[in-house]
């Protein structure tokens, strides 16, 4: 008579136990490998943009395409799957439909006037600027100038490609960050007002399409 | 000889130095930045002294 009782509270019972393990090394390991689950996850996901960004400019294949290997390469360096990797590439270059993430910089100014770009690559641009925006003000710095803002390039909507949001981005520069004058290591382009100076690059991968 | 990083970046002909506070709020932005979602890469032209990178990276 008292086993079917046992058998009823059989659930409760155990989610009672369930929290007085509390203090067990299971769940000390467990909470701890949320975190890094959380981590490792964030970091892939970082990753998986680039990948797919540097397929779908300049192709899957790594050997004819400079920025996808580099990417590859890195994502290897934190030790994400391959074949996360491969289905990052897969959904880029497949043309199916997915969240089309697009590549914005963003401009904006730090503690002491330092100059900061910061590089996103987004699904929805009004979060992100919002979220940079919110995390400038609230140390020290500002974003640089509404006009560099999506609300510009907005009308740039239809375009995946990360020359034309770029391109957008940089003509768009405010003169006091326009004396900041930025090159590529690689190039070294002297014009940097006019075109982004890493377009030669761009142009030769799609080249190599 | 083996390659131990490759990297297309940005770097700033000019920069900007800054006093201790400075550099760790800065730094401390930059890490806020980086963690954000959307975030790929966050460049800034600041010149931190070499002691106190060391005595934060360390």
């Amino acid at each position: 008579m008292i086993a079917p009782d046992v058998g009823g509270w059989g659930g409760p019972v155990g989610a009672i136990l369930g929290l007085m393990s509390g203090h067990s090394k299971w769940s000390q390991i467990k909470r701890q490998k949320g975190a890094n689950d959380v981590k490792r996850g964030a970091v892939f996901t970082k990753m998986g943009r680039e990948i797919s960004l540097a397929a779908r400019a300049g192709g899957g294949d790594p050997d004819g395409n400079f920025r996808l290997r580099l990417a590859i390469e890195r994502a290897r360096a934190t030790n994400m799957p391959l074949d996360t990797i491969k289905r990052a590439i897969e959904k880029a270059t497949g043309g199916g439909e997915g969240a089309q993430f697009e590549e914005i910089t963003y401009e904006g100014y730090g503690p002491g006037g330092v100059a900061i770009l910061v590089e996103t690559a987004t699904d929805n641009k009004n979060r992100t600027a919002a979220e940079i925006r919110s995390v400038l003000t609230k140390h020290g710095g500002q974003l640089a100038a509404p006009e560099a803002s999506p609300g510009s390039s907005s009308s740039a909507a239809s375009s995946h490609s990360p020359r034309a949001a770029t391109r957008k981005s940089w003509s768009s520069l405010p003169s006091m960050l326009a004396r900041t004058t930025w090159t590529h290591q690689a190039i070294r382009s002297r014009s940097t007002r006019s075109r982004p100076s890493w377009r030669p690059c761009a142009d030769r991968s799609r080249r190599l399409v | 000889m083996k390659i131990e990083s490759a990297d297309l970046s940005m770097i700033p002909k000019n920069t900007v130095e800054l006093d201790e506070s400075k550099a760790r709020q800065a730094l401390r932005l930059v890490d806020i930045l980086e963690d954000g979602e959307d975030v790929q890469r966050v460049t800034a032209n600041f010149e931190i002294p070499e002691a106190l990178l060391a005595e934060v990276g360390g």
